[in-house]
């Protein structure tokens, strides 16, 4: 090859090389960058070539190497062109097939085709063939990654055909030094490596600081975690960088640029090495540079692990020989940087926009962007993302949109908690906060940083508390030392950190937090100081609540602070029932003292093994395995195995004996009763209803919970000494104030059986009713048979409850209506398949907007809107959104809405907020009447029995604690754990695959209410039990006491 | 090798050292010789690097990458030819987490610790990955196998977690599929020398 000597040499290279080029060739695009090679591409890569030689195919066919095309969870990717197939998750296995099908046959391979995110299993969305309708594209703007996918980072010749040194030659004969600094001035790029300092400014100082050398730098020293987005232009376009840095040394009057890259990148390092090596091979570095009076010359230097040299006067130390340590600025380094020379540092994305810049001109590069922000960003998308990977999209694109629509949601469907950006100098930004616009500006408001491009997407089972700590930790140990408020101040952030998450912290530590942070920012040198408390102050600013969890009550939320808790699961479980204590005693066949540890925390284990939602086997860690283990079904065998079991009841002296009363016979008023019972109180449980149970009776059908098992729970309670009176309705006979003069505390436990109305014409009169009034007739009975086509409104339990009990009571038909698709149903996946079973119709994407009567008194239809689903709202559902002119009827004699529920409290009880609900202390339960605590739905809206009985537990200790003020209170159910059961934590886990509870067969079901659940038999649930991995293997204590 | 004294720091303007006669400055080792195979990597690399002060981390790099670890004479040596003493040498190297000082496992396994892990669960996988082992991070077990380190970030981050076993970069594991991973190392070297993927002192505080 002979060096490009003119300008012209690399005009007629590139068309000469661009003749050559057959666009509507066959190629195979196999992704090498470090994300696909980890899932074997470079043996996917070897293997297709070597496959097509053999099918001799090598001559149609070609077969090109990229480096990063951004989708790297779905790794390793293979793109066909034409037509445009993306593969994922290829292995070497599926050589063979790629080659015989699609390269010699443009057939298409279903099972490779990229999976849309579904959030339920069963619900999983259609593959999709096309590279660029996938919607993790589709959303993207990709200018700096625009050739990523396209060339091969090992090539100079494929970059220059591609247009690469275009630019370069532009800014060397057809600009001045100054219109390529006014160029980017005017382009309004900002520096991509956190700071947001306009580039252009940068380069002018430095053009203007006086000296006869001159350096630029590339800073590719990504330190922050979480962020790969220069790893990821250096393994696929490294020319772009290279080329961003020679317009700039030209525009500055340096003939010497270096590079700093992180050791930890070997792929990076070595793909920057060729391209070096290529441009000096074809006379892009060196002397007179095509002919031109521009000579200039880049070194590669390699970091050696510190996160501190990312900032500009350590980098430089570090170039130096030295400790990477900051220095005071000014001067500043493009005054005296390197050397003691003039010196300007940008960062590889930066870089690489220049040529942008250059060869598109300013204005098309202004045109994208914000008024401040221009131009377009890369993100690293990572955490709890469907589809994470690298994306480049438009400054202003809103977080919403990058999380949901460019991420594809959150995985498993999970609620979305926070955004991390800007790594350990950034924040995190809150869910109810991801309408903000992406740019510099926006983020810094909300107490984060747009930093190099790290977003961290995390979910409910990320702690921020823990978080903040990891934070910490990281900048504590990455702190050079020079600067005291950083060095000290971060080592005691983290220590007061650790004091919270290990259960010793107190509500001071979260202000000694605060005070630290605001002192460690302000007393530091450089960046790394000055932004290391953000983390910690902005989960603070928008996670307070979870910090008092961690002070307050020793409960991480997230299950993540593992001194908090025994297990996930238990520590999931509302009421922190010890599962893998149980679990482990029918493993070995001690039903009764299974069920004995079940009391200790939850005194409703029968009504739980039937229809809690088992919010357990959400965090059961077995599912980094297999499945989670079927809790509920193991606790549904302990149950009907075990007999009759007994609590003990306090033996406490007279004098501390109290009176105490409660409202509601429901799971919250009867689980208060029993705590206060065991602890000696003397307890009255008033009832307005004929038979005690409240919603548990009246609003669950018997086919999910008969009858004689929740009886057999109010019986345990009922055998301690807890007197129900039924029939005691509030407002008749009773008043709270006379309960309030008689009692020395009470519990309100009313509940939420007010309805909500559609508000639709039509809706009043017969043939009307609201969910949760219907169930509670067909309990009250006799109900005769229904007849005709029932239509239930609503997507919760009631809605689910009431259309099969509709169908179980003969109506003809019996659909299910709701505004929203099935995979943004709040009730439980396997109610949804249990009513489907039982030819329950469900139609989705319509809402209510009249009760069609036609004259007669009962409804003959209902008239629905159809809906669609439009933007993410900020719980990362869908909008629906009324398609303008579409209805439909369906026809209707029964009408049952389920569309909400809302507490009721009796007159003179406690006051309430603007949506109904009991005003409390988050802690105590404690109403804003002296002595009057509530709980449950009254006090969560309608809310699980779950958490319910967790709310009876916490008032119960509240409760007495309000009793004996001042006197340290012990709660026999807080006693360290003595757990003897066997395990050996060095034997492989158990190899048994997640058993089902059998099931009535769905013809059985529809004449009758016979329980639909069976059960497993006793060498089932023993096998199921022993699937457990034992996390609480070794914990006994948990901190609870209070000192 | 250029004469002591000969070496000018253009870069360090009013901080240049007055370099004394070798041995005062401690250059060798006891009895004022290096270990050989020091020697001998400073023969046929070493001294090739110019005598100039930004040639300290390179120098420990490849002394690194020669060696397996940067024993003390290997500092000497590179003091020695860039004609500084030994402390600064050393002053340097302790400053970076790329740069070990005892020799390392015949396999290494590296637990990424960044962010993105972190949020999905690296630092239970570490934890775990300890106790399969039976030594903190940063240690060595004792047949000399296998070292545990961990690392910041290795930029892998949509593959998270990510455990890298020499130079193969395993995605998305598990304490379960980890300890299957362990369990099938090799006993003997690996095959050809891997790259250092050295872990950051914050990744090895991450977790206690």
């Amino acid at each position: 090859m002979t060096k490009l000597a003119l300008r012209a040499d690399l005009d007629a290279l590139r068309a000469q090389l661009a003749s050559s080029f057959d666009p509507h060739k066959r190629r195979v695009f196999v992704c090498n960058g470090t994300g696909c090679k980890a899932c074997g591409g470079d043996e996917i890569l070897g293997g297709i070539d070597k496959a097509l030689k053999r099918a001799k195919l090598h001559d149609q066919v070609e077969v090109v190497m990229t480096g990063g095309c951004g989708l790297c969870e779905n790794g390793a990717l293979v793109a066909v062109h034409p037509p445009g197939t993306l593969y994922c998750r290829v292995s070497p296995d599926d050589i063979p097939d790629i080659v015989e099908k699609t390269l010699a046959r443009g057939e298409v391979i279903e099972r490779l085709l990229y999976e849309t995110p579904g959030s339920v299993a069963e619900t999983a969305g259609p593959r999709i063939s096309a590279e660029q309708e996938i919607p993790f594209y589709q959303h993207q703007m990709r200018i700096v990654l625009g050739m990523n996918d396209r060339i091969d980072p090992s090539k100079i010749e494929d970059y220059i055909r591609e247009g690469g040194y275009a630019g370069l030659a532009k800014a060397l004969f057809e600009m001045s030094p100054d219109q390529i600094i006014d160029e980017v001035q005017r382009a309004g790029l900002r520096g991509r490596g956190g700071g947001g300092f306009p580039t252009g400014q940068k380069w002018k100082f430095c053009r203007a600081a006086d000296g006869d050398i001159k350096y630029v730098i590339c800073n590719a020293d990504e330190g922050d975690p979480g962020a790969f987005m220069d790893r990821s232009l250096l393994e696929g376009n490294p020319h772009s960088v290279l080329e961003g840095m020679a317009i700039g040394a030209r525009a500055i009057g340096s003939s010497q640029g270096y590079i700093y890259i992180r050791a930890e990148y070997p792929l990076a390092n070595e793909r920057l090495r060729i391209a070096i090596d290529q441009m000096r091979e074809w006379g892009l570095l060196g002397e007179n540079i095509l002919g031109s009076d521009f000579s200039f010359d880049i070194v590669i230097k390699e970091g050696a692990g510190a996160f501190v040299c990312g900032e500009e006067t350590a980098l430089i130390a570090s170039i130096e020989g030295r400790r990477g340590m900051p220095m005071a600025r000014p001067p500043f380094p493009a005054v005296k940087g390197l050397f003691g020379k003039p010196t300007n540092i940008n960062n590889v994305e930066t870089w690489a926009n220049v040529p942008h810049i250059i060869t598109g001109g300013a204005d098309e590069y202004a045109a994208r962007g914000t008024e401040l922000s221009k131009g377009t960003k890369i993100f690293s998308l990572v955490g709890q993302v469907n589809n994470t990977g690298l994306v480049e999209v438009p400054m202003g694109m809103t977080l919403r949109q990058l999380v949901y629509e460019v991420g594809g949601g959150i995985k498993g469907g999970r609620a979305l908690k926070a955004v991390q950006s800007g790594g350990p100098s950034g924040g995190c930004i809150p869910a109810h906060m991801m309408h903000l616009p992406i740019d510099y500006e926006s983020l810094a408001q909300a107490g984060s940083i747009m930093g190099s491009g790290g977003l961290v997407v995390m979910d409910e089972t990320t702690c921020m508390v823990d978080l903040a700590r990891y934070f910490v930790t990281f900048t504590q140990n990455e702190s050079c030392g020079k600067c005291v408020p950083c060095r000290l101040g971060t080592q005691q952030m983290r220590m007061i950190l650790d004091d919270i998450c290990e259960g010793r912290g107190t509500e001071e530590s979260i202000a000694q937090l605060e005070a630290l942070g605001e002192a460690v920012g302000k007393g530091s040198l450089c960046g790394l100081g000055q932004t290391a408390p953000n983390p910690v102050l902005t989960t603070i600013r928008y996670f307070r609540d979870e910090y008092l969890a961690h002070v307050r009550e020793k409960h991480c939320p997230a299950g993540v602070c593992e001194s908090l808790f025994v297990a996930t699961c238990s520590n999931r479980c509302p009421s922190e029932v010890d599962i893998p204590a149980y679990l482990s005693l029918v493993a070995e066949g001690r039903s009764e003292e299974a069920l004995r540890s079940h009391m200790e925390r939850n005194p409703f284990p029968s009504v739980c093994a039937r229809v809690c939602p088992h919010p357990c086997e959400e965090r059961c860690r077995r599912e980094t395995l297999d499945r989670p283990v079927a809790i509920r079904a193991v606790k549904r065998f302990m149950v009907d195995d075990t007999t009759k079991v007994s609590v003990p009841v306090m033996v406490r002296p007279r004098e501390e004996q109290r009176r105490t009363a409660v409202v509601g016979a429901g799971p919250a008023g009867l689980t208060v009763a029993y705590f206060l019972r065991r602890l000696g109180h003397e307890v009255t449980v008033y009832e307005a209803m004929p038979e005690p149970g409240g919603m548990l009776r009246y609003g669950i059908p018997s086919y999910r919970l008969p009858r004689e098992e929740l009886e057999r729970d109010i019986e345990r309670i009922t055998s301690m000494g807890v007197k129900i009176v039924c029939d005691a309705a509030i407002g008749k006979t009773l008043s709270i104030a006379k309960l309030r003069k008689e009692h020395d505390a009470i519990f309100v436990g009313s509940g939420a059986w007010s309805d909500v109305t559609m508000g639709v014409p039509g809706e009043e009169g017969r043939g009307v009713a609201s969910g949760i009034e219907f169930l509670k007739e067909v309990e009250l009975g006799p109900v005769g048979r229904i007849s005709g086509d029932a239509v239930v409104v609503g997507g919760g339990n009631t809605a689910i409850d009431a259309a099969r009990t509709a169908l179980r009571l003969g109506a003809k038909s019996v659909t299910v209506v709701y505004r929203r698709t099935r995979e943004e149903m709040p009730v439980q996946p396997e109610e949804i398949v249990e009513a489907l079973e039982e030819d329950v119709k469900f139609e989705f994407l319509v809402a209510p907007v009249e009760v069609i009567r036609n004259g007669s008194e009962s409804p003959v239809a209902i008239k629905l809107q159809r809906m669609r689903l439009g933007d993410f709202d900020d719980s990362g559902r869908r909008r629906p959104m009324p398609i303008e002119g579409e209805f439909i009827e369906i026809p209707a004699a029964h009408i049952i809405r389920a569309i909400g529920q809302k507490p009721i409290v009796p007159t003179g009880g406690p006051p309430v907020s603007k949506r109904g609900t009991v005003n409390v202390d988050q802690l105590s339960l404690a109403t804003e009447l002296d002595g009057v605590f509530a709980g449950g739905d009254a006090v969560l809206g309608p809310a699980t029995a779950v958490e319910a009985i967790a709310h009876g537990r916490r008032a119960a200790e509240a409760i007495e604690r309000y009793l004996h003020p001042g006197k340290p209170a012990r709660f026999p159910w807080n006693a360290p754990r003595t757990l003897d059961t066997a395990f050996d934590p060095t034997a492989d886990p158990s190899t048994a695959t997640r058993l089902q509870t059998p099931k009535l067969s769905p013809v059985e079901r529809r004449t009758g209410f016979d329980e639909v659940e069976l059960t497993l038999c006793a060498d089932e649930a023993c096998l199921e039990a022993g699937r457990c991995l034992r996390c609480d293997f070794g914990k006994t204590v948990v901190l609870r006491e209070e000192e | 090798m250029k004469k002591p004294g000969s070496r000018v720091s253009s870069e360090k303007a009013g901080r240049k050292l007055k370099a004394d006669a070798p041995k005062a400055r401690g250059w060798g080792g006891p009895g004022g010789r290096l270990d050989p195979e020091v020697e001998r990597w400073f023969a046929t690399e070493g001294a090739a690097f110019p005598s100039s002060r930004s040639s300290i981390i390179p120098m420990l790099q490849a002394a690194q990458v020669a060696l397996g670890y940067l024993p003390l004479d290997a500092m000497r040596a590179i003091a020695r030819h860039l004609v500084v003493p030994p402390a600064l040498v050393e002053g340097v190297a302790s400053f970076y987490a790329q740069f070990r000082f005892n020799k390392p496992g015949r396999h290494r396994v590296t637990v990424c610790t960044g962010t993105a892990c972190y949020v999905r669960g690296s630092g239970k996988l570490l934890d775990d990955i300890q106790a399969d082992l039976k030594i903190a991070s940063g240690e060595t077990t004792a047949d000399g196998a296998v070292s545990l380190e961990s690392v910041s970030c290795f930029g892998a981050c949509a593959l998270a977690p990510v455990v890298v076993l020499d130079d193969k970069v395993l995605r998305q594991q598990t304490s379960v599929s980890m300890k299957k991973v362990i369990q099938d190392i090799p006993s003997g070297p690996s095959k050809g020398r891997s790259r250092d993927v050295r872990s950051s002192p914050a990744a090895r505080g991450a977790r206690k």
